[in-house]
């Protein structure tokens, strides 16, 4: 609160009121001689508040010392919840993964980890939040919601009893009659992942358009379901409906704009539709965002061959070959190599 | 809404009552308005009070009145920036963080201009040689800061605090995403 000091004596005393002695010339509300006026206009300001002024400035001082870490934190979590909004999974889970180093245990990052994981089909890092996650009680009812979502999504990824049971019922899992898996798939309807086993089956055995037509049927009853869709996309560019192709790969990348599959799925299609050019563009993109994916490395390696650049193919080759430690990554990159050395059909 | 006397949130946030007394004598010492007397805290009503000369420049007077709106709010988001976040968002939050956000709610919230900052705007602005420009903008200001005090009773003046200590730090978050 301030107040203006009203009821001081006249200008026209010019005698000045605190000190007597005569007042300043000039047009003031106050008629003060030149030192006081002087005086009080001075700062004058006791210990005890400059005491505390300097408490509240050394704080001041530490929280701008401490500003950039928590502003930091706070924008990976915030660009990974847009991210998440955006349906740009991979970015997601660069970003909760950068928060959670340093702030390890935070629900919000820990939650929306695991959902990113599970679009990006890191089925490793899934693993790992959902054993994290499994006594955490969440107050983020919308977080909570969106994770029982993908549960329930996940529920398709994976065996159950049931089918293991059937399995077991005959002495070669790998030989079970056709008729056994229809009987098994048209009784179980909504066991996805048994009915994606039969699809595979089919696929390993050339039998195409059998194999596409289960894939509808599961697509049908699960739009997002993804094995059926990256099956999908294979099965269709082995049958020449690279159109039909494209369309899977839309499909993914409507879930998951930044879907590392399917991007490499999407340039691997445009190579097959002679559109090299936009392929390699793509491929280039893609290895760009992660540099040590053995399956972007593969599809770079296919977009050098075609259109041509044998020395950048062969040099990703030697990177590719050190970078491909698992059976999953060598097998990608294996398929490469076949499709060069024309052992494989492309 | 539930009530707490007066004096015991005066004391509770008494940080914010010196700085606000504190910003009105800066920005006299700005204007080399001469200060008679400064209280920066007392239990009582004011909590802290300051007489100086009338001003004659209308837009300094305005000035120095709603100077603890400027340095109150700056001063309380700045504290509780970096604690806002480990304290709501990250529950990572230390005791200094608590610290920082006690201080930072308790200045912010004691930004709004007072009754007595009202009153002395409206002496210095009524008076015949007042520009025109300066009448416009005072009046509205006027109005807000008896808005403000009438709020207060509401803890508008709290809810202002939690907004300029806890949103204004997730606001920036959000915008600079």
């Amino acid at each position: 609160m301030e107040e203006p000091l009203t009821n001081v004596e006249p200008v026209s005393t010019r005698e000045c009121p605190n000190c007597g002695q005569p007042a300043m010339e000039g047009d003031h509300p106050t008629p003060l001689c030149s030192d006081c006026r002087d005086q009080f206009s001075r700062l004058h300001i006791p210990v005890w508040i400059w005491i505390f002024a300097g408490g509240i400035a050394v704080i001041m001082l530490f929280s701008l010392f401490t500003l950039p870490r928590s502003i930091s934190l706070g924008i990976h979590l915030e660009k990974g919840k847009k991210a998440v909004e955006a349906k740009m999974f991979n970015t997601a889970e660069k970003e909760f993964s950068k928060v959670l180093v340093k702030v390890p245990g935070n629900i919000e990052a820990e939650g929306n980890l695991l959902i990113a994981a599970f679009y990006n089909m890191d089925y490793e890092t899934f693993n790992t939040q959902l054993k994290k996650l499994r006594d955490v009680k969440f107050e983020d009812k919308t977080l909570l919601d969106e994770i029982d979502k993908v549960m329930l999504k996940a529920e398709g990824y994976v065996t159950n009893d049931t089918l293991e049971d059937f399995k077991k019922g005959f002495p070669d899992e790998a030989h079970i009659p056709d008729t056994a898996w229809e009987g098994y798939v048209r009784r179980h309807e909504e066991d996805r992942y048994a009915a994606q086993e039969y699809a595979a089956l089919l696929y390993d055995r050339k039998e195409y358009h059998r194999c596409d037509s289960l894939l509808d049927i599961i697509l049908g009853s699960d739009y997002d379901y993804f094995p059926a869709l990256m099956l999908g996309v294979n099965v269709r560019r082995d049958i020449g409906n690279l159109t039909g192709a494209m369309a899977y790969v839309d499909r993914i990348l409507t879930i998951n704009h930044e879907s590392s599959w399917g991007l490499s799925a999407r340039a691997r299609t445009l190579l097959r539709q002679k559109k090299i050019k936009p392929g390699l563009d793509l491929a280039l993109k893609l290895y760009d965002t992660d540099k040590q994916d053995v399956y972007a490395m593969s599809t770079l390696i296919l977009a050098y061959h075609f259109n041509g650049l044998t020395a950048e193919r062969d040099a990703l080759i030697k990177k590719a070959q050190s970078a491909a430690i698992d059976s999953v990554g060598k097998g990608n990159l294996q398929y490469a190599l076949d499709v060069i050395n024309n052992k494989e059909k492309f | 809404m539930f009530f707490i006397p007066g004096f015991v949130i005066t004391l509770v946030t008494f940080p914010g009552v010196i700085v606000h007394e504190l910003a009105h004598q800066l920005f006299c010492y700005f204007f080399k308005v001469p200060v008679f007397r400064v209280v920066y805290f007392q239990l009582g009503n004011p909590a802290g009070y300051m007489l100086h000369e009338p001003v004659k420049n209308k837009a300094q007077g305005i000035l120095i009145s709603v100077g603890p709106f400027i340095v109150n709010t700056v001063i309380g988001a700045l504290i509780s920036l970096p604690a806002a976040l480990p304290v709501f968002t990250f529950h990572t939050a230390g005791p200094l963080d608590y610290v920082l956000i006690y201080l930072g709610v308790s200045i912010a919230m004691h930004a709004f201009p007072s009754r007595g900052d009202a009153d002395a705007i409206w002496h210095s602005i009524k008076e015949e040689d007042t520009p025109t420009w300066v009448k416009v903008i005072g009046y509205p200001v006027i109005g807000l800061i008896y808005l403000g005090s009438l709020g207060s009773f509401f803890w508008l003046d709290l809810l202002y605090g939690i907004g300029v200590a806890v949103g204004l730090p997730n606001l920036i978050i959000y915008l600079l995403r």
